[in-house]
């Protein structure tokens, strides 16, 4: 289910969240990346239909946002950043509520509650009322429900939040499994989550889109710009307020960092590899550099 | 799925749901314990109404006020449910729409009408089983459309506005505006009692006649807020669709269109009938002279034989009181009632009947006057409108101030009322409807007394009528047992009392307990040899006579003593303004006579009671009722008797005396005999 966003504009007030956005997130996993208020949530909830955009379109699939948002709604799988239950409900009442509201067929009701608890590894604990559940498995039974009505479309805004990592590695898994055959957008801050399952990715800072395509095109922004160093201890503190340090240690009174830069930032220093996260520093280290312009 | 299916579908989950987050939960055990035991607590063993009653008045409507009270709470609860749960956006993202939010209401709307449980346990309790069945489909059917209307409202104000927690005291403040503000307004806005959602307006109700005393007012009422109902729900379906879809729902316009013509209509109804009392003149030009002649004897016929067009046939023997020949009688007609004999002009409320051959001072003479209708006389009661006087197939209530029968143009200290005659009430063809008045039976629905000065005609078919011993008790099928009792209680007070006025002729006692009734004079004038009381079922409780209190005796004896004095020749004063001498005596004739039946005529108790009373203080009141024990101490009941006889016989002496005379004119009124 490809989705299709065009001068995207979404404004509170005097408040510019998204601004002029176009872009496309094509079938597969698509990561979204951006710093806090960067719009990400903003843009998550509009296509989810929970907010209308000021300006701009959106299409996904072949519905348009605002004349078909049930259609859309009847394909879509949402699990925000932050939500809950209603606590005393157990965990199986509350998916078989969802399910009907989801106008999952009541014959395939039990077996679609079954499949997605299993997924989650909480099928032994669907009798449990929720509130008594712990963060992890909140997070995992919230995953639970929005696989439930097998969407087209799966929005997830900060799942692994609260997993612990053999979770994480299972749920990516499920999310990378699940992402063959529908389109699964997946926002989040853990960059090793888009690493290692997504195929396309776009960075948001300001409400603008700053960077989109896959992640290796992302690493490949940082090429040639990071440099590991080391550093002695007292002119560490000039070298932090000199370049964006992307990793630090201290070793033997000195310190050996990731550092970067577009020229080799000390004498002995030497180009490194870059990575996912290095990529995306050097994105959001352009547009800062672009708005300083633009500012002045 | 066909999406109808599948509305229906999430529509029944999210009421399920939502009644199992209710339902399911220690505070409604909890609301249901504390509600149960206020109901027991104020009513149980407390109100003697029937189960019907219970449920039109008193339980009944402080049962809707405060569930619809915690039905603006609750509704704001279940709204913001999600929103406090952190559910809203997952729950927004669903392919849902109004279902959800109608399936919520709903349920909360059925919570709450679980706490009409309770009430209805309470009048069960009241019984009997009868009654019961007859009141429970209209308190059900009237809560749940308070109920209904109340979450449906809240539910609109949170849909439209999202407020925050500080909604819940506006929503108490707003609800205790609706309950006070109508009540306040009514007395210069009648129609103002329309708003009074919670139905805790004036509530008169009657075992014998039910909701024929409002006529349609409770239907145009129900309509107004169906219609309002009907208006929430659009309105609530009209914000979430425009949320959730960005566009407005094809049949919202015409469904709104729909509701508030329901709503418009039975508002302007209610409120038309409001006016139309409030605007209503009396009959006929009030009289500001006596009239010249006085009517000895009546003998009135009610054919029911149409029960829409009701026949009266009213032969009247009339005697010449001034000292002037007579060339016309002219009588007071409730202008409702047509007079059909040709020969006789009737003027609004003002029915002249021309006489054959003028009629000599002191001399009598008969006419007949026949006519037909079925008067309603309305009056304003908070707001509220409420019949006196009706005939209907299912009921008939004729009081005096209807004046349905002719009474002679004259000024009178109460509408209706007139000269003690000899009076004769015939009912025919009265079909299922039974009959009773203030007069005693004499036949079947055939009524008659001497002396009588007014006539209350009571007809329903759920009246008793019977006669114990010289007694006639008028009440409901469903109040009879207790009826019995009352009877009993008031029988041998009377019995007692004869030997203190063997002067005045007592026949019986005719004993209406009914509900409060409107439209009768003042202290219910007896008919001769017959004290009349009427009584509300549930205003004293219906205890054997032994377990009578002192207050509850006292009650009785001044009923009855009331009318034995009239019967005795005894004038009596209004209780309005200061109380004068003659009021004051016979109050304390009143407290005596109660306390010689208390103590079964024991002076020196009588005595000490009094002492109890007045405390140790050495300067002793002086009191009428001292004098009475001071003579009954030393003459005995025969003292007594010659004391309320002259007290009796010089009524207009004792009227100007100031009340330290009073106890010395007592005990010379009653000089002790010589030995």
């Amino acid at each position: 289910m490809e989705i299709k966003v065009t001068q995207l504009t979404k404004d509170y007030g005097r408040y510019r969240a998204l601004d002029d956005i176009t872009f496309q997130i094509p079938e597969g996993m698509f990561g979204l990346l951006g710093p806090n208020g960067a719009g990400k949530t903003t843009l998550m909830r509009i296509l989810t239909t929970l907010l209308t955009p000021t300006s701009g379109q959106v299409q996904i699939g072949r519905y348009d946002l605002l004349r078909d948002a049930g259609e859309i709604r009847q394909r879509l799988g949402y699990l925000p950043q932050d939500f809950g239950f209603y606590r005393s409900l157990s965990a199986w009442e509350i998916l078989d509520y969802i399910a009907t509201l989801k106008n999952v067929p009541t014959r395939q009701r039990k077996d679609q509650i079954q499949t997605v608890l299993t997924e989650v590894n909480l099928l032994a604990e669907a009798r449990r009322k929720v509130g008594s559940f712990s963060g992890g498995m909140r997070q995992r039974l919230g995953i639970a429900q929005a696989l439930l009505g097998q969407p087209e479309l799966i929005v997830v805004d900060e799942p692994t939040a609260g997993l612990d990592p053999e979770e994480r590695i299972r749920f990516r898994n499920l999310l990378a499994r699940l992402a063959e055959r529908r389109t699964v957008l997946l926002s989040t801050h853990i960059v090793a989550d888009i690493e290692a399952s997504c195929s396309r990715v776009a960075v948001l800072n300001h409400g603008r889109l700053i960077f989109n395509g896959s992640p290796q095109e992302l690493m490949e922004q940082a090429r040639g710009m990071v440099w590991r160093a080391a550093v002695p201890i007292e002119s560490w503190g000039e070298y932090e307020q000199r370049f964006p340090v992307l990793a630090s240690r201290s070793v033997n009174g000195r310190m050996e960092a990731r550092l970067l830069s577009e020229h080799a930032p000390a004498p002995d220093s030497q180009p490194a590899e870059p990575g996912l996260e290095d990529g995306y520093v050097a994105v959001m280290q352009s547009a800062a550099r672009k708005q300083a312009v633009r500012h002045a | 799925m066909p999406e109808h299916s599948l509305l229906l579908s999430r529509f029944g989950k999210s009421f399920i749901t939502e009644l199992r987050l209710l339902v399911v939960h220690w505070g409604y055990a909890l609301l249901h314990l504390a509600w149960t035991a206020l109901l027991v607590g104020m009513f149980v063993g407390k109100d003697g109404r029937s189960a019907q009653a219970l449920l039109e008045t008193s339980l009944g409507r402080l049962a809707i006020g405060l569930i619809s009270l915690a039905g603006l709470f609750l509704a704001g609860l279940s709204a913001s449910r999600a929103q406090r749960s952190r559910f809203v956006d997952m729950e927004s993202s669903f392919p849902t729409g109004f279902e959800v939010t109608a399936g919520r209401w709903l349920a909360g709307v059925l919570v709450l009408c679980l706490l009409l449980v309770e009430p209805v346990g309470v009048a069960a309790l009241r019984g009997p089983l009868a009654s019961l069945l007859v009141g429970l489909p209209f308190f059900i059917g009237e809560a749940a459309l308070t109920i209904a209307f109340t979450m449906a409202f809240a539910w609109v104000l949170v849909t439209w506005f999202q407020p925050g927690r500080w909604v819940y005291p506006l929503l108490a403040a707003g609800w205790l505006a609706f309950l006070l503000g109508p009540s306040i307004l009514t007395g210069m806005l009648p129609s103002t009692s329309l708003f009074n959602f919670m139905r805790q307006g004036v509530s008169f109700y009657s075992e014998l006649w039910g909701r024929l005393v409002y006529g349609a007012q409770p239907l145009w009422f129900n309509l107004f807020y169906a219609g309002l109902l009907l208006a929430a729900l659009v309105l609530a379906a009209l914000r979430v669709h425009l949320h959730r879809f960005h566009r407005p729902l094809a049949w919202v316009g015409a469904l709104l269109l729909v509701a508030l013509v329901t709503a418009g209509w039975g508002g302007l109804r209610y409120t038309e009938q409001v006016q139309a009392v409030q605007t209503s003149a009396p009959f006929g030009p009030a009289a500001s002279t006596p009239a010249p002649y006085t009517v000895e004897a009546y003998d009135i016929t009610l054919d029911l034989r149409d029960p829409s067009l009701p026949r009266f046939a009213a032969e009247v023997a009339a005697r010449n009181t001034s000292d002037a020949d007579l060339a016309e009688l002219t009588f007071t007609l409730n202008p409702d009632l047509a007079v059909t004999d040709t020969d006789v002009a009737q003027e609004g409320g003002l029915v002249r009947v021309r006489l054959d051959a003028p009629l000599a001072p002191g001399a009598t003479t008969r006419a007949t006057l026949h006519y037909q209708g079925a008067p309603r006389v309305e009056i304003l009661e908070e707001g509220v409108v409420e019949a006196t006087d009706f005939i209907d197939p299912r009921g008939v209530r004729l009081t005096p101030q209807a004046a349905w029968y002719p009474v002679p143009n004259g000024t009178s200290p109460a509408p209706g009322l007139h000269d003690p005659a000899k009076m004769q009430i015939r009912v025919l063809n009265a079909g299922d409807l039974r009959f009773g008045a203030n007069l005693p039976p004499v036949g079947e629905n055939t009524f008659a007394a001497e002396g009588a000065q007014w006539v209350f005609l009571a007809g329903s078919p759920n009246l008793a009528l019977e006669q114990v011993g010289g007694n006639a008790l008028v009440t409901s099928q469903t109040e009879l047992p207790r009826a019995h009792q009352l009877l009993d209680s008031f029988n041998q007070p009377l019995s007692a009392l004869k030997q203190f006025f063997p002067d005045v002729p007592l026949h019986g006692l005719v004993l209406m307990v009914l509900g409060e009734e409107r439209g009768l004079p003042e202290g219910t004038l007896p008919s001769a040899g017959y004290p009349v009381v009427v009584l509300p079922a549930y205003r004293l409780s219906a205890v054997p006579y032994e377990e009578l209190n002192v207050g509850q005796l006292h009650t009785i004896v001044e009923a009855l003593m009331t009318d034995v004095w009239r019967l005795g020749g005894g004038p009596l004063d209004s209780r309005e303004g200061r109380v004068s001498g003659l009021q004051m005596a016979f109050d304390q004739s009143v407290t005596f006579l109660t306390k010689y039946l208390w103590t079964g005529g024991d002076s020196a108790t009588m005595q000490a009671d009094f002492q109890a009373l007045i405390g140790p203080s050495t300067e002793t009141a002086d009191s009428v009722y001292q004098a009475l024990l001071d003579v009954y101490a030393n003459q005995g009941e025969a003292g007594v008797v010659r004391a309320l006889a002259q007290m009796r016989a010089h009524g207009s002496e004792l009227r100007e005396m100031p009340y330290d005379a009073l106890p010395n004119w007592v005990r010379q009124a009653a000089p002790m005999e010589a030995p």
